[in-house]
């Protein structure tokens, strides 16, 4: 098979990650990168990447096998529509969307156009996480009862970004609403939200929340609960716990380091990795690959538009449920 | 200078009156249990005590002036009567969780024994544990700068008889009351509003009596913090018992204790053991230490740091989430 061409519209902090991950990748050719506030960079020239500012050059171009969107989200929708004409192997960033109608168009383009559309729900390509799931589906703990996740941020995001992202539960809790499907195979049918601001009165002053409590009924009956915050001291604070009739299974923190100190003092030991770019690190390459393995006809499982839809509505029923404090239906 | 022997009676021999008169015989050399009563006292286990009375009415405790101090284990619906006549022959009373169902009953016993100068003191024993009194006092130092949430994990290892479970008073009565306590020990807050989500996986029978054996609570504290507490009746790997306190300047937790420190490893994987597989295992410290302290606030009239007024608040607690169950909403604790 020949070289698989891909293009990249969006180059921000997660647009590098795909691009590096790509170039990483042998037979992958990544021709153009599409990015409004591009500074041409002639490390990518000089090894035959092209640069634009303007998505139809990408859109004129006719040898491209699939395209990566990480875009601000607001973008996401346009920029599936129009790229849709040029490929039907789209790889979109989370959210897909900020609103159900607009997911709803793209879904029946997916449908029509038989797109192969992946939405970017890293974590389930996450080795843990993974691992996990194929644990609960052995049946290595019987039915699964109860998930908790906690889910912390080690620091907010700039209240610029802030107040583009659509909140704390499209931005953050999005992940975790999404492993809660992963994870049961189930869809979330109701949510209970008690959320604050602790952290940063400006985010208040944007009309957000920092920190929140969700408590979720499922429609397989399991119930599951996520606690956020968008500011942990100590690190990017991920854990899952699953509790079912036979047992239990955890997902603990990835460590910066395994060194552990004793003393007089104690013993001290590495706090988790910093961010979602080192603790992730391996599911951003199983994503992309996972991709391109579809571009090339091969069949994996991946986060699809009813997913990104899912998640969307637990997104906006969490904002609801926030605003009349009673437990809102997804 | 010696320290004064006080002779206890103890009313109630299950499991929970075997354990603290095993402790007051083996721990606590300043009581001197004096005698047991029970409708049908075992005596097997009451002659191996030594030097223990064996009695079937409550009386023989009662009007036995050299008594000065009553333990009641017996069943809950029984505690209201017994108390009142602890406080009328002024006797200083250890009561068992939750010494009521009864807002009002509670209320009354609070007001007898103020009238009546007698201490009552309330097996909340997990405010005696080691760990959650240093998770307290670390809290009070600041450690954790102001908090913003707190999470709870009480499960038991396997569930209870359906006999038991029938006279319990209810998932949230009777496991996760120690958690709303626990909530307001470490913060000193009251419970402001509760939503409880709640299952039956593991006993059908429950739902012909709307009790329920797992659940989710969202908890709002009146300071705002926020706060989860997740009970499941029975978990098969032990007593699950774990406290997380994160707020703005870090997180304190406190995790499981494990049966033994015995490690496996080979080709597969890495083996230990499971955990401390009931209250009575992983708390074992804390029902001497109770007790040390009750010692200590009748010699030294001081009032016990758990009464009936943290019952009341509990059960209050209790009582919303009985009704969050009830309507489905996040229902506010009474005031």
């Amino acid at each position: 098979m020949n070289n698989i061409n891909l293009a990249i519209v969006g180059f921000g902090r997660i647009g590098k990650i795909h691009a590096s991950n790509i170039l990483a990748s042998e037979n992958i050719n990544l021709k153009i990168i599409i990015d409004p506030i591009l500074d041409i960079n002639e490390k990518f020239t000089s090894i035959g990447i092209s640069q634009s500012k303007e998505i139809d050059d990408l859109l004129n171009l006719d040898n491209i096998d699939g395209v990566i969107i990480c875009s601000p989200s607001q973008y996401h929708i346009e920029q599936i529509k129009q790229i849709s004409q040029k490929t039907k192997n789209i790889f979109c960033e989370k959210p897909l969307g900020l609103s159900v109608n607009e997911i709803m168009d793209v879904k029946s383009l997916v449908t029509v156009n038989k797109l192969n559309l992946h939405v970017g729900f890293n974590r389930r390509y996450d080795p843990d996480f993974s691992s996990l799931k194929t644990a609960i589906s052995n049946g290595e703990i019987g039915d699964i009862h109860t998930i908790k996740i906690t889910s912390r941020d080690p620091s907010p995001p700039p209240i610029s970004y802030i107040k583009n992202s659509g909140g704390i539960f499209l931005d953050m809790t999005i992940h975790d609403f999404d492993m809660v499907k992963y994870l049961s195979g189930s869809e979330i049918s109701k949510i209970y939200v008690k959320g604050g601001c602790f952290i940063d009165p400006e985010i208040e002053k944007a009309n957000d929340i920092d920190t929140a409590i969700i408590n979720m009924n499922l429609k397989s009956g399991v119930l599951a609960t996520i606690n956020n915050s968008r500011k942990a001291i100590y690190g990017y604070d991920q854990r899952v716990e699953v509790l079912g009739s036979k047992g239990t299974l955890k997902v603990g923190n990835r460590l910066l380091s395994g060194l552990q100190k004793g003393t007089k003092n104690g013993f001290t030991s590495a706090n988790p990795k910093n961010f979602f770019i080192e603790r992730y690190n391996k599911s951003y390459q199983k994503e992309i690959s996972d991709f391109i393995e579809s571009i090339k006809g091969k069949i994996v499982e991946y986060a699809n538009v009813d997913d990104g839809l899912h998640a969307l509505k637990c997104g906006l029923a969490a904002n609801k449920s926030l605003l009349i404090n009673t437990p809102v239906m997804v | 200078m010696k320290n004064k022997i006080i002779n206890v009676g103890l009313i109630g021999l299950g499991r929970i009156g075997k354990m603290h008169a095993k402790n007051i015989s083996q721990h606590l050399p300043f009581l001197n249990l004096k005698s047991i009563v029970d409708p049908v006292p075992d005596i097997d286990f009451i002659q191996r005590l030594d030097g223990v009375q064996a009695c079937t009415n409550t009386d023989d405790v009662f009007l036995d002036d050299t008594i000065q101090a009553v333990i009641i284990c017996s069943p809950t619906p029984t505690h209201y009567k017994l108390i009142k006549k602890c406080a009328q022959y002024k006797k200083h009373v250890f009561c068992e969780k939750p010494i009521s169902f009864s807002e009002n009953e509670i209320k009354e016993i609070i007001n007898i024994m103020i009238n009546e100068k007698v201490l009552i003191q309330v097996g909340l024993n997990r405010r005696f544990d080691q760990e959650f009194m240093l998770v307290k006092n670390k809290v009070n130092d600041g450690l954790v700068g102001d908090i913003q949430m707190i999470h709870i994990t009480n499960h038991d290892a396997s569930i209870p008889e359906f006999k038991f479970l029938k006279s319990s008073g209810g998932m949230l009565f009777d496991l996760c009351i120690h958690d709303f306590d626990m909530l307001s020990f470490i913060t000193g807050e009251k419970i402001n509003e509760i939503y409880v989500n709640g299952s039956v996986f593991i006993e059908p029978r429950l739902k012909e009596i709307n009790d329920i054996d797992n659940a989710i609570i969202t908890l709002e504290l009146e300071n705002g913090i926020l706060c989860t507490i997740d009970s499941s009746r029975q978990t098969h790997y032990g007593y699950d018992q774990r406290v997380e306190v994160f707020g703005s300047k870090g997180m304190i937790s406190v995790e499981n204790k494990p049966d033994n420190l015995y490690y496996f490893s080979n080709q597969e994987n890495t083996k230990r053991s499971k955990i401390k597989y009931s209250f009575i295992e992983r708390y074992k410290d804390s029902y001497v230490t109770e007790f040390e302290h009750f010692y200590t606030c009748i010699t030294h009239n001081n009032k016990p740091i758990v009464g009936p007024e943290d019952i009341l608040s509990a059960l209050k607690v209790a009582t919303a989430g009985e009704k969050s169950i009830e309507t489905n909403q996040p229902v506010m604790v009474k005031k």
